[in-house]
């Protein structure tokens, strides 16, 4: 039998056609398998190379898994400044604010901000800034710990698995001697990751007990919680069991408790544990009403520190004739002052924060400064009388 | 047979490019751009950036003009999807001189009255300083922390 020539040429092309087609569905699907691989990448960001637990504070280690975390971490050494503040661009100390204006080595006259008060640096070198300052050249706390490096490992070591037990306890302590047990137990890192994220789940949670605490203590007061309504959610509730932000409190809420473990006010001298003063409400008014009462296991009034300045002039005054009791309504006034003026130079040193907030406690200082002024100076000696 | 041959290659295809979201790309939603996972932390920090509620990726990546904004569509769009097949470009991904000049002129479609006697040179010298140079946070959100890097003063005064 023969084929016609022409029946080879369709059986040709027939054949091409065939491998033709099969090769570009071959492709398509080979395309088809790629494109779907690229999509399941983008369903796992990121790949647990190593395991971190709660007791990993080396960011390095969780820097290995999600190093794009990391990277953004390690950005928190470069310099960065506004114009009113931050960091001047080398890797020497920065500027001393105490220099730069002089009148808040006065005010502060008494405490160790007197003595050195720089410029602030970014998380990274907030450890090491702590353990260079002069302050420390005074007795200080092992409170400071509490927001300088990676804790939470040496508070359940000193609370026997119990962190907020272990940080009541570390008052007691000296800075120095705080410090020797952490570097000891191998945390001597900055704020970290596992501050606050979740080693298994990389969940945003808080862990410091100053803020655990001192949230909860402000879930059972009634002062008004309009940006926290995880809060005033629970205050509704049964209230079986205390607050619990890591279980009470919405994503929202946690991105700014997170930063609030440790950018709030605090007290953390050697006299009474570390204190979240927020059982009378979040604002300065409310927080000088929880202070104002208090006392310390003394039994003396609770201060910051004692001003050395009006201190003597209180002694010359009274070599003026004027008594202790005319001049309490001056000091009492500077204390009011002072405590505005420097809730806003504590939490604002870069210029930013809350602008109308802070105008207005500026003008309450303002304010109650000139009254103090006027009181002081309405306490001296009436002039002799004339004959 | 041939029927049933192509009728394959047309439905593998035709579900290739429904999967892959084919006709998302003759759109300009910004969320067309992380089709592709790769362009996560790009689309993420424009989020972040100053610029986000004002201009989208194509209104700064893109020109403007019709021809040429289909013409460098269309090269983008083979060359990310060639890379992004292949897997053969080096991370982390950074925009091309190409591109760049692109981007330059998208400044300036908005900004130049004020910028004009500053950047005229631009377009045309290839070592020209462009806008993002300095501004680099304003479409890509601020990687720094607050105020910005500081670049000391001693080193500003000697740049002058």
């Amino acid at each position: 039998m023969r084929i016609p020539p022409t029946k080879y040429g369709a059986v040709a092309a027939f054949v091409v056609i065939v491998v033709g087609v099969a090769i570009a569905v071959g492709l398509v699907t080979a395309l088809l398998i790629n494109i779907s691989a690229r999509k399941a990448e983008a369903q796992t960001p990121y790949t647990r190379l190593v395991a971190v637990t709660e007791d990993d504070t080396d960011p390095t280690a969780w820097g290995t898994n999600w190093p794009r975390e990391y990277d953004s971490y390690r950005r928190t050494a470069t310099p960065t400044r506004t114009r009113f503040g931050g960091h001047g661009g080398s890797e020497a100390m920065p500027t001393e604010k105490i220099e730069r204006d002089p009148w808040l080595k006065r005010m502060f006259l008494g405490y160790a901000f007197a003595i050195d008060y720089r410029d602030r640096r970014g998380h990274a070198y907030m450890l090491a800034d702590q353990e260079a300052t002069k302050r420390l050249s005074k007795p200080q706390s092992g409170s400071c710990l509490h927001c300088h490096a990676s804790v939470m490992p040496l508070y359940r070591k000193l609370g026997d698995g119990d962190a907020v037990k272990g940080c009541e306890q570390s008052y007691r302590l000296s800075y120095q001697e705080l410090n020797a047990m952490l570097r000891e137990m191998g945390h001597a890192h900055p704020v970290s990751c596992v501050d606050c994220h979740d080693p298994k789940t990389m969940q945003v949670r808080v862990a410091r007990p100053g803020f655990i605490v001192g949230i909860r203590r402000l879930a059972e007061s009634a002062a008004a919680v309009p940006a926290l309504p995880s809060v005033q959610a629970w205050r509704e509730g049964p209230r079986q069991r205390p607050y619990d932000p890591n279980m009470d409190a919405s994503r929202t809420e946690m991105r700014s408790f997170v930063c609030g473990q440790c950018h709030v006010e605090y007290y953390c001298g050697p006299k009474t544990p570390l204190t979240f003063p927020w059982g009378k409400g979040l604002k300065a008014e409310d927080i000088e009403a929880t202070w104002n009462p208090t006392a310390f296991p003394d039994g003396t009034r609770f201060l910051g520190y004692k001003h050395a300045e009006t201190g003597a002039e209180v002694l010359k005054a009274r070599e003026g004739g004027a008594t202790e009791d005319q001049l309490r309504t001056a000091l009492e006034l500077q204390r009011q002052a002072q405590w505005r003026l420097d809730v806003v130079a504590a939490e604002n040193s870069m210029g930013f924060h809350a602008p109308q907030e802070a105008a207005r406690l500026l003008g309450e200082a303002a304010d109650l400064a000139r009254q103090g002024q006027v009181a002081a100076l309405t306490c001296q000696p009436p002039p002799p009388a004339k004959p | 047979m041939l029927a049933v041959l192509l009728g394959a290659l047309l439905g593998v295809g035709g579900f290739t490019f429904q999967y892959a979201e084919g006709l998302s790309y003759l759109g300009a939603a910004p969320g067309v751009c992380i089709n592709c996972h790769i362009m996560q932390p790009q689309y993420d920090s424009w989020q972040r950036s100053s610029h986000h509620g004002v201009a989208t990726c194509a209104e700064c990546h893109l020109p403007h003009e019709l021809v040429p904004k289909y013409l460098v569509k269309g090269l983008n769009d083979y060359h990310h999807s060639k890379a992004f097949t292949l897997q053969d470009f080096a991370e982390p991904i950074r925009i091309k001189p190409g591109n760049s000049r692109v981007l330059q002129e998208n400044c300036r479609r908005c900004h130049g009255d004020l910028v004009e006697a500053m950047v005229a040179g631009a377009a045309t010298d290839p070592d020209a300083v462009r806008c993002v140079h300095c501004h680099a946070a304003v479409g890509h959100g601020e990687t720094l922390g607050l105020g910005g890097r500081d670049r000391g003063e001693a080193a500003e005064r000697s740049r002058r």
